[in-house]
């Protein structure tokens, strides 16, 4: 069941208990995170030229060079928080990663100051909060009812892991901000300053994807 | 097919999406109730029973054996083929504790905060990817605090 | 003798559960931005009962990792909040308040008869400070970091309830301090490094990971009691 999803698996980082592992799934995951946050750190962002209401002039967003600098940063520990979730082969570990990427998104849009950027960061702040509930809550469960919380273990235990299963792929949904819950993390796509942006919606892509890989193996 | 469509429109506000999130988490959260839990006794670093070291050794409640640098202490954790060192943390004590140590049999919790114990052992050596985590996750959070607070005009 | 943790964990975790329940209910239903924030905090508690309750050695590592989750969250998100107000609220400016200005004694704002001047109140936070502070320096790692932060939290509140100015360079203080944390942090990951890389100097590593880990939370937290001092 696990080569089938996984492929082959290259080979293994071990620190300790927590194991990195270089599969042909989450190699692909890992160079891809590491291709756009190089994309990142190489260009500049985008001006954006906004249309008024009722007037007739249009206004120009510039992002200045010290905003530039803090978003810059934020999007680039985004990118290597999400290269990392790809490789990590152990349960609460990911789920660290996974707050790690949420905060870097608050951060990447909370340098701008707009009144509706700041509440769309907010709220997604709070989301952010409530979902590490799920996320650990779960992670605590299956250490309960398993014993391990190493992926390469959890396969082997023939334990059903239904509702732990729902709880996580719950808060990741908030997390990442899958249908119902995305209107805050729409908000945010729409700040200023593009390529800082673009790092949200790949580290959500690349986060559900591999959630939807380790809720399929375990 | 109106009222579908007011939905929508709902649910497009930033601000009723923690409010959704909340309560959609809370109906799952329901069956955990209805739910058996039980805990497996398979466990990884189990603990002795509870009480069952209070006034016969100093380091109580996290005692776990060893002789500081000769003798490594019993771990049961995932991996001991990737830890060579495993369990030599664990039995370590500093100077200040072993002083301690003799005097007293109340500061176990004093100990294992001092370099060296079980809890280090978990924290830097066999889950230290955990606390490197955990660590910039404050780095970042205090770094976007101070910027906020620091360009707010 | 039958562990008493196999009979506990089911009740741990109806209690736990409740909690979250009723907590994301409440958010589900508040009315306020701020008492959302606070009620996410509560949300925090359950997961940590929730992970409390395996009731190992490893549970209790992993509570640290959630417990500085939810602070550093926290910190993040009520800043957010507080910017997001300031903006709001620029065009009609109100008064401020730092933070604990409204405990301040009656003795330093003038409206007191009689000159009263108490020893213990200027040499009591020093002292209390200096305690805490080298308590933390022994403990060393997390734990040694946020006692340290509790006495440099407590040092400086208590400076300000007593109406004395700190310092007027707390800009200069907080970058370096800032910067001692980030190199402290660098300690820290190199120690962490050096235990799978030279697994023969794990002493030298583990008192590099325990020294670093102490300087940053310490540094870093107390920092949190200067605020409201920068012009």
């Amino acid at each position: 069941m696990i080569s089938s999803i996984i492929g082959q698996l290259f080979g293994i980082v071990p620190f300790g208990d927590i194991v990195f592992g270089f599969s042909e799934f989450s190699i692909i995951g890992f160079v891809v995170a590491l291709i756009f946050t190089i994309v990142v750190y190489l260009t500049k962002p985008e001006k954006q030229l906004e249309a008024q209401k009722f007037r007739v002039e249009d206004k120009l967003e510039v992002v200045s060079l010290e905003e530039l600098k803090i978003r810059r940063m934020m999007a680039i520990v985004c990118g290597i928080a999400t290269a990392g979730a790809m490789l990590t082969y152990d349960l609460f570990d990911y789920a660290l990663f996974l707050t790690l990427v949420g905060i870097a998104n608050i951060g990447i849009v909370s340098a701008v100051k707009k009144d509706w950027v700041l509440n769309a960061s907010y709220q997604y702040g709070l989301i952010a909060m409530i979902a590490t509930l799920p996320l650990f809550g779960s992670a605590g469960m299956i250490l309960a009812k398993t014993g391990t919380l190493s992926l390469f273990e959890l396969p082997k235990i023939p334990t059903s892991l239904l509702f732990e299963k729902i709880i996580f792929a719950a808060g990741m949904a908030g997390e990442t901000g899958i249908a119902p819950f995305y209107a805050s993390k729409a908000e945010m796509f729409r700040a200023p300053g593009s390529p800082y942006i673009l790092m949200i919606h790949l580290s959500s892509l690349l986060l559900i994807v591999r959630t939807v890989e380790i809720l399929l193996t375990i | 097919m109106k009222k579908l469509g007011k939905i929508w429109n709902y649910l497009s506000k930033p601000e009723v999406v923690p409010r959704i999130f909340s309560i959609f988490i809370a109906l799952i959260f329901v069956f955990g109730l209805l739910m058996p839990h039980y805990l497996n006794p398979d466990q990884l670093y189990p603990k002795p029973v509870p009480h069952s070291q209070t006034l016969k050794t100093p380091l109580a409640p996290y005692d776990r054996g060893g002789v500081p640098l000769k003798v490594p202490a019993k771990l049961k954790s995932q991996y001991p083929q990737y830890e060579p060192d495993l369990g030599m943390i664990t039995a370590y004590l500093t100077p200040v504790a072993n002083w301690i140590k003799d005097k007293t049999y109340y500061f176990g919790t004093t100990i294992v905060s001092t370099p060296g114990g079980i809890l280090d052992e978990i924290l830097y050596y066999t889950r230290g990817m955990d606390t490197v985590l955990e660590s910039s996750i404050l780095l970042i959070s205090f770094i976007i605090f101070s910027w906020m607070f620091f360009n707010k005009d | 003798m039958e562990n008493i943790i196999y009979s506990l964990y089911h009740p741990t975790m109806i209690i736990g559960f409740s909690v979250g329940i009723l907590s994301l209910l409440a958010i589900g239903f508040q009315k306020d931005d701020l008492h959302a924030l606070i009620l996410a905090d509560v949300v925090e508690c359950a997961m940590l009962v929730i992970i409390a309750g395996v009731g190992t050695d490893l549970a209790e590592a992993l509570i640290l990792p959630g417990l500085v989750v939810s602070l550093a969250e926290l910190l993040a998100v009520s800043e957010v909040l507080i910017t997001r107000k300031h903006i709001q609220s620029k065009n009609h400016d109100s008064k401020k308040f730092k933070l604990f200005e409204e405990f301040k004694l009656p003795l330093h704002t003038g409206e007191l008869k009689y000159d009263i001047e108490m020893e213990v109140l200027k040499t009591s936070p020093k002292f209390f400070a200096i305690i805490l502070i080298v308590y933390g320096a022994i403990l060393s790692g997390f734990t040694g970091g946020a006692v340290i932060a509790t006495g440099l939290l407590f040092y400086a509140l208590s400076q300000r309830v007593l109406g004395l100015n700190i310092s007027d360079d707390v800009k200069t203080l907080w970058e370096g301090m800032a910067g001692l944390s980030g190199v402290a942090w660098a300690f820290w990951i190199f120690g962490f490094l050096g235990f799978f890389l030279f697994p023969k100097y794990w002493l030298v590593c583990l008192l590099m990971s325990g020294l670093g880990l102490v300087i940053k939370v310490g540094s870093k937290l107390g920092l949190v009691g200067y605020i409201g001092e920068v012009k």
